[in-house]
Parts: C-alpha cells; sequence; structure tokens
C-alpha cells in the first residue's frame, strides 16, 4: 500500500527541540571525561596522569551546567523537583534526579581529596583571612598531610573511581534508555540505545579532552607528555569503533528486518536526516576522525603531525556526536506518529531554547572551568614532599 | 585512624544532607498523594468539578417543547438540538440570559447541511446525501419553490431542519 | 496452563525487581489492575470505584460530520490546532494508494475550502460521472473509503503514564487516563510516548493536555461530549461494571479490534469496522 502525506493533527510540533539536544551532549562530556580519569585512578593507566586531575575538573564542571538545558526546556521548570518529591518508578525519566545527585556527590568527594593536599595548604598560607576560613571550612577543620592520609585519600580516591565508573555509565546509559524504550518511536526504540549514547558520550568526553590537552600543555598549563596524548587517541579510536559497530549494527537490522520500522527510517534518511545525517554526521563525523585516528596509531615519532592531526579527529568527532545528538532526537520528531508524514524543524535564534540559548548553554561550562581553574591548579600532584605553597589561590 | 577524620567528617555531612533532604522530600508530598495509587488523590474530584456545557436536548424542552417534539418525531430526531444551535463559530449572542452559550438562529448556510449530507466515497451509503448539489436544485427545489432557485438556494427554504423529511407529492 | 501463568507472572516480577535496582531505591509497588481491586470501598466511597469505563468506535457509521470534534473543542475549551479528538476520512483508490486527510481535525467536515465551487459547478474533477467528487485527483477512483474518528484510547497498559517522571499522568480507578496539571512539569515524555498522537503540550498552560473521556460529565451520569453530539451513534460509551448496559453487549457480540494493536498498548477504546490500512 502506498500512502499519501498524513499527520495526526496534534503532531505538528516538535517538542524535544534544540535544549534536548545540548542536554545529553553535555552530559555525555561529563561521563567521558570521567572515565578518562577514572583509567588512570582506578585501572593505573600512568600514561594519562597529566590529565587526570583536570578531566575531573571538566567533568564538574559540565556536571553543574547539564540540569540548566532540561530546566529551559520544562513547560514549568519551577516544578522541576517534583521528579525528586513524587518520583515515578517506572518512569526512565524519574530517576534522573536520584542518579544525578549521587553521581555529584562522588565526583565533589573525589575532587575534594584529589585536590586536599592543595586545601590544607590554602588554609594554612592564604593571605587574607576570609580566604583562610573559607578553605579550612572545605577542608572540614583538618589540617594534615601527612603520609598516612596521603594513603587513605589514595585508597578513597580509588573506591570512589571504582563506583564512579558504573554510575558514569548509569548516567549516561540511562539517558539513552528514555530514548531507546518508547515503543511509540521507530527511530529511537532499540535496546541498542544506551550503549549507543555511552559510548558517544566517552567520545565526545575523550574528545573534549584532547582538544583542551592540546591547547593547554602548548601554553604550559598542563605538563605536555606525547604518550599522554597517545594514550587519550587510542582510547578515543577504540571507543569510537565500538560506536560505530553499534550503530552501524542498530542500522542494520533495521534494514534487515525491514518492518514497519524501516520504512520509516528509510524515508526519514533519504529525505529529512539526507544531510545531516548521512552526509554529515556519517560522511565527515565518523569517516574522518576514524580514517585519522587509525593512521595515527602507526605514527611514532612525527610529534607535530601527530598533535595537528589529534586535533582535527578530535574536533570532528566532538562535532560528530552533537550532530549524533540532534540527528537521534530531532530526527526521531521530524515523523508523526501515523508513520507516513513527515515535519520540519527550524529553530529560532532568540528562542527560550532557540540557538542563542543553545550556544549560552554549551559556553557555561568553559566558563565554570575557568573559574575553577582560578581557584585549584590544573596540573597533577607533585610527588614530592614540600606542599605547593607557591601556587597562589585566585 | 586519625588519618580518616576528614572522611569520617565528609560521610557525616553526607548523610546528614541525605537525610535533610528527605525529610524534606517526603514532607512535601502532597497530601492525597498515594489515597488511589501513585497519583495526587484529589484530583480526581478537582477534574471531576467542572460543570458540563453541553446539557442535552431536555433541558431546552424544558421551554421549547413542541420544537423538541417535532425534531424528535423527525429524521433528524437523533441529533441533540446543540449540534446546530450552539453557536457553531464563535460570536453569536442571540441566546443571552438563560444559556449564552447557545444560539437562537443556527449556521442557515448550505455548508451547515451540507457538512452531513454532501456525498463523499468515504460516507457510509445508507446515509442520506446529496452527489450533486446544484442538480439536486434544478431537479426537486423547483417543484417546490420556484421563488428561490438559484445560486443563493438554501435547503431550509424547502426542508425543515427540524423534520427534513419532504412529501413530493403532496407539496408538489 | 497455571504453571505457565506462574511463570509469566514470575517474569513480571523479576523484570519489575530489576528495573526497580536500576532506579536506585526503588519501592516495588503491586501492578495497577492489583491496586484497583485492593482499595477499599469504605462509606464514603466515592463513585469512581464503581465503575469502568469502556469507549467504543463503529466506523461504519461514522460520517465524518465532524460534531464531535466541534462539541469537544467546546467542552474542554480545547486550543485551536490541537485536538482531543478528531476525525480521519480515508480514501482508498484502485491501484491501492492510501489518501488520508484530517483538515483542522475534522472540526469543520470535510467539505473543500472552496465551498462556493462545490455548490455552482457541476464538474467538479469529474469525468462526466456524478460521483465526480469520488475521485481524488490523478489517482484513480476510489473504490473503499470511511472515516475514523480517534482520540486518547485510554490504553490499559499505557506507555504515557509509564514514563511520567512525576506520576501527573495515571490512570483513574475507573479507567481513565487523566492528567494532574497541578504537578505536570511539562516535560512532554509522554507526548512522546504516546503511539497515537493523542496528546499535545497545552499552548497556554504549558502542561500536557489530552482527552479525559470528559470525567466531569461521566462521574455525574452523562455521557462525554462527542458521544451525546454525534448523530448517527458512531461513538458509544459505557460502564463495564454495569452489567446490563448497551456497550456491554456490543464488546460481548461485535467484531472488534484496536488501534496499533502490536503495540500491547491495550487500548479500551474499541472499533468496529476497523480496516488494517489504518494508522
Ligand atoms: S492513547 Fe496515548 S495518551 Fe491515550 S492512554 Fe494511550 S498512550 Fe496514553
Ligand atoms: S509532560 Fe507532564 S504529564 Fe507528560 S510526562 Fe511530563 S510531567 Fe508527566
Amino acid at each position: 500500500m502506498i500512502y499519501s502525506e498524513y499527520l495526526f493533527p496534534n503532531d505538528m510540533h516538535i517538542y524535544w527541540s534544540l535544549m534536548i539536544v545540548t542536554y545529553p551532549f553535555i552530559t555525555g562530556l561529563i561521563a567521558g571525561a570521567f572515565i578518562a580519569s577514572a583509567l588512570f585512578h582506578v585501572f593505573g593507566l600512568e600514561e594519562l596522569k597529566p590529565i587526570s586531575r583536570f578531566a575531573l575538573m571538566v567533568s564538574l564542571a559540565f556536571m553543574v551546567c547539564a540540569t540548566l538545558p532540561l530546566l529551559f526546556h520544562l513547560g514549568h521548570p519551577e516544578r522541576a523537583l517534583n521528579v525528586v518529591i513524587t518520583p515515578h518508578w517506572h518512569s526512565a525519566m524519574a530517576g534522573f534526579g536520584f542518579i544525578y545527585s549521587f553521581y555529584l556527590v562522588v565526583l565533589t568527594l573525589e575532587i575534594w581529596l584529589s585536590y586536599w593536599e592543595e586545601i590544607v595548604a590554602y588554609s594554612k598560607t592564604s593571605a587574607s583571612g576570609v580566604k583562610r576560613l573559607f578553605w579550612k571550612t572545605v577542608a572540614l577543620g583538618v589540617d594534615e598531610t601527612s603520609g598516612e592520609i596521603r594513603q587513605a585519600n589514595r585508597r578513597a580516591i580509588y573506591i570512589l573511581g571504582l563506583i564512579g565508573i558504573p554510575s558514569a555509565c548509569t548516567l549516561h546509559g540511562y539517558v539513552g534508555f528514555i530514548f531507546g524504550s518508547l515503543k511509540s518511536n521507530p527511530w529511537w526504540s532499540t535496546p541498542l540505545m544506551p550503549q549507543v549514547f555511552l559510548l558517544s558520550a566517552i567520545v565526545s568526553g575523550l574528545a573534549l579532552l584532547i582538544v583542551m590537552y592540546i591547547a593547554l600543555s602548548s601554553k604550559g598549563y598542563l605538563t605536555w607528555s606525547f604518550e599522554c596524548l597517545r594514550t587519550l587517541c587510542f582510547y578515543l579510536w577504540l571507543s569510537m569503533l565500538f560506536y560505530m559497530i553499534s550503530e552501524g549494527l542498530e542500522i542494520l537490522f533495521f534494514f534487515y528486518e525491514s518492518s514497519d520500522a524501516w520504512f520509516v527510517i528509510s524515508t526519514l534518511l533519504s529525505t529529512k536526516l539526507w544531510v545531516s545525517f548521512v552526509l554529515i554526521q556519517v560522511g565527515i563525523g565518523i569517516v574522518v576522525p576514524f580514517t585519522l585516528l587509525s593512521i595515527m596509531i602507526f605514527v611514532r615519532n612525527n610529534q607535530g603531525a601527530y598533535t595537528t592531526m589529534a586535533v582535527i579527529a578530535a574536533a570532528t568527532a566532538l562535532f560528530e556526536v552533537w550532530m549524533m545528538r540532534w540527528n537521534i532526537v530531532i530526527g526521531g520528531q521530524q515523523f508523526s506518529k501515523s508513520y507516513v508524514g513527515f515535519r520540519s524543524y527550524h529553530p529560532e535564534w532568540l528562542d527560550q531554547e532557540g540557538i542563542l540559548t543553545t550556544m549560552g548553554l554549551t559556553l557555561l561550562p568553559f566558563l565554570l572551568l575557568y573559574l575553577l581553574t582560578r581557584i585549584l591548579p590544573m596540573k597533577e600532584a607533585v610527588e614530592d614532599e614540600e606542599p605547593p605553597a607557591e601556587v597562589e589561590p585566585g | 585512624m586519625k588519618a580518616l577524620r576528614h572522611l569520617k567528617r565528609a560521610l557525616w555531612i553526607i548523610a546528614f544532607l541525605f537525610v535533610a533532604g528527605n525529610m524534606i522530600r517526603f514532607s512535601v508530598v502532597p497530601e492525597s498523594f498515594g489515597q488511589y495509587g501513585d497519583f495526587r488523590g484529589a484530583h480526581l474530584a478537582e477534574e471531576r468539578a467542572r460543570d458540563p456545557i453541553h446539557r442535552g436536548s431536555d433541558i431546552c424542552g424544558e421551554c421549547h417543547d413542541e420544537r423538541l417534539e417535532e425534531k424528535n418525531n423527525g429524521a433528524h430526531g437523533p441529533i441533540p438540538c446543540e449540534n446546530c444551535h450552539f453557536q457553531p463559530y464563535a460570536g453569536d449572542e442571540n441566546h443571552p440570559e438563560a444559556h449564552p452559550e447557545v444560539s437562537q438562529s443556527p449556521d442557515r448556510s448550505q455548508r451547515a447541511c451540507l457538512t452531513c449530507h454532501q456525498f463523499f466515497p468515504s460516507r457510509p451509503s445508507a446515509f442520506p446525501q446529496l452527489a450533486n448539489f446544484p442538480e439536486h436544485i434544478a431537479t426537486n427545489a423547483l417543484k417546490l419553490n420556484k421563488d428561490h432557485v438559484g445560486a443563493h438556494t438554501l435547503c431550509v427554504h424547502c426542508h425543515n431542519p427540524h423534520d427534513p423529511k419532504i412529501d413530493l407529492k403532496q407539496n408538489g | 496452563m497455571d504453571k505457565k501463568k506462574n511463570r509469566r507472572a514470575f517474569i513480571k516480577s523479576a523484570g519489575r525487581a530489576l528495573a526497580g535496582l536500576l532506579m536506585v531505591v526503588a519501592i516495588p509497588k503491586p501492578g495497577r489492575a492489583q491496586r484497583i481491586h485492593e482499595i477499599e470501598i469504605g462509606e464514603d466511597a466515592p463513585d469512581w470505584l464503581d465503575h469502568y469505563w469502556v469507549y467504543l468506535i463503529d466506523t461504519t457509521k461514522c460520517i465524518g460530520c465532524g460534531a464531535c470534534v466541534r462539541a469537544d473543542k467546546r467542552e474542554n475549551s480545547v486550543p485551536p490546532k490541537f485536538f482531543r479528538t478528531w476525525v480521519e476520512r480515508y480514501q482508498i483508490t484502485e491501484d491501492n494508494h492510501v489518501h488520508v486527510d484530517s483538515p483542522n481535525g475534522g472540526h469543520d467536515g470535510f467539505l473543500p475550502e472552496d465551498l462556493a465551487q462545490l455548490l455552482t459547478s457541476v464538474e467538479l474533477e469529474t469525468d462526466g460521472s456524478p460521483q465526480g467528487i469520488g475521485r481524488v485527483k490523478k489517482q484513480g477512483r476510489v473504490t473503499k473509503g470511511f472515516f475514523v474518528p480517534k482520540m486518547c484510547n485510554h490504553c490499559r497498559n499505557t506507555p504515557c503514564t509509564q514514563v511520567c517522571p512525576v506520576n501527573a499522568s495515571y490512570q483513574s480507578p475507573d479507567g481513565v487516563v487523566l492528567v494532574d496539571k497541578t504537578r505536570c512539569i511539562g516535560c512532554s515524555y509522554c507526548v512522546q510516548a504516546c503511539p497515537y498522537g493523542s496528546r499535545y503540550i497545552h499552548p497556554e498552560k504549558h502542561t500536557a493536555d489530552k482527552c479525559t473521556w470528559c470525567y466531569h460529565r461521566i462521574t455525574k451520569g452523562l455521557l462525554p461530549a462527542c458521544v451525546t453530539v454525534c448523530p448517527t451513534g458512531a461513538r458509544k460509551f459505557g460502564d463495564l461494571k454495569d452489567q446490563s448496559s448497551e456497550i456491554k453487549k456490543l464488546l460481548s457480540t461485535q467484531r472488534l479490534n484496536v488501534l496499533k494493536p502490536e503495540l500491547n498498548t491495550e487500548p479500551f477504546c474499541f472499533y468496529i469496522g476497523l480496516e488494517q490500512s489504518v494508522r
């Protein structure tokens, strides 16, 4: 049977807008950055040491901003806390408040412990009394940095990292679950969705770290180490590989099963998503970074070329993940539930959920990160006995 | 054990926040929540409280009993008065006091009748419908009411909407 | 048989436990159906515990006049361009093309915009046959046609209340899916989850909105507005707990179908004469 174009009368609107594209993107950066630091703290990947503490800070900065797009999106942001007051346990979205706060606690603790020595040092050496008081409060009135404490801290960080990995996976897997569990929408409804979201989160987090690491270490804010970059790039390549397999399998199964879903998806891919998915996301976003990263595995000595390629690969990978969020969130709403009607989405510049808000919300974490680095140093912990007293807090 | 002092303090703070947060959380749950299930029970009564707008034909019959009887005995019997007498499109204020939302003079245009009686292949074939309106006028209307024949002929010129059937033999 | 049932119950509860674990602190709650029967009916039992509503649409009787859509708009102040109920027109041509449309939800009937043309011209897209209007442009003769009124199906296994994070969308004890507008946060997750397009976000209230089966009418002994105004009796509504009701008889004797049965939403809005091409 051939259908004429028909949308259900209520299906004229796209309710999940740019904000819902931004939200999983920012959340993904948290999970990715966290996993990078876990590779060092838990799995003992020594190469990643120069970035381990900084990665945590990146995580925190994005974590604090992750809820903002949601608030901008809600029809009644003032009721947002209803999600934890009367949560509905059958709803994937209800878990958000709890998973989020749990993860925030784990992350804050981990940062607190990794900066323990600096915190104690500041509480003693800061110039003004107010600052000393502030740091004393942060140190909870404890001012010891003995070897014993250090060991305890190290163990605690290890445990926190151990707890943090599954919670990072949950935080991001569940965002995928929100989409993947809707049987009403063939473009979303697949058990691979949580996995695709998690893997793309790791891709985006690592890519962001790579870009920032290259930029900041060239200015001397972070300790440069070629091995560190190589390791990051290798894990980016690996997560990208798994991500590609998942995403590819998803489409392959839709195609091969050739059910009602494929009828919608094939039309989507050849019309509304032709440019944004096929040409941009796959054609540029996946092919370019993956090819570069594969070549880079064989580049051993030419640091300059390697770094250039790394920047391009990481930037396109970041872009790819953003496009993937767009294609899933917006693409999934570009057809009516009748499956035979399609609609377009044109974001406004000045809308509450428009382009300017999106840019603002994407830049906000970077501002926050800047402020954080004014308070705490970016570089890795100094191993020697001397407290880093020369670092004056901002 | 002295080494764990700061960790212990942190844990106490977290425990305190957890308990306090949950106490606040539970204290702001609406009272009737959970009364009948996972929702605010009082909402059932709130949803019920609204006044119905469509009151049915019997209310009209309290004043217009003859009209109602006429309608009920005719082919339009199953149609409630409100279908035509409700302001079809907002702006009519003919029936102000007793029931402001009802208008005395409904839409008398051809559109109002054809909404039901224009032929569409999707309509059940047993339902009386007109495939060709101008032809209908040309053949039937002429016999009944010559004055009104033309582009402005209204259905109601010949058909009484309350009892639309016309016995052509009798009238013709 | 019993064993099978037990197994299914076990799988169900295991699934629920797993979902609960995932939700970190879940307190397992009994299923919906159980809850309804467990509720104690006290002295001042509200009457919503005495009923279990069900809706039935006979597509073979619908003439597509749109009276229901108009009544619904008035009764429930439905905002323009949104619909709690709507009527679709299906026209299937000889060459198996399915033409579906629902201009303004069927609110103004299905007459063409330019009514004057219809009224004065004898040869409207015709091939000379008096049924000229029966042709869909360029696609050949319509061999099969019908109207399908649609609305919220008040599903039993409802995907929309399942996803509401704050319990604002819920199923009432008498089987009506309602939205508590004082708790809804306007996340529109339920709009995404409904496979039938029955929900929308109210453009002014910014909360989810949908058909309530006219809860304010049915709990007072009236019929929903759309049922009241339907001139041909295509829409039927009734109480399953009322043993002598007409709807009970129809449901037990007619051949029924529901929309998108493959999704297992268990709609409680049944259809008579539903064609397989209906989306
Ligand atoms: S039809 Fe849609 S809105 Fe109505 S109960 Fe089913 S899923 Fe919910
Ligand atoms: S829009 Fe309102 S009713 Fe719908 S899922 Fe969100 S909170 Fe629940």
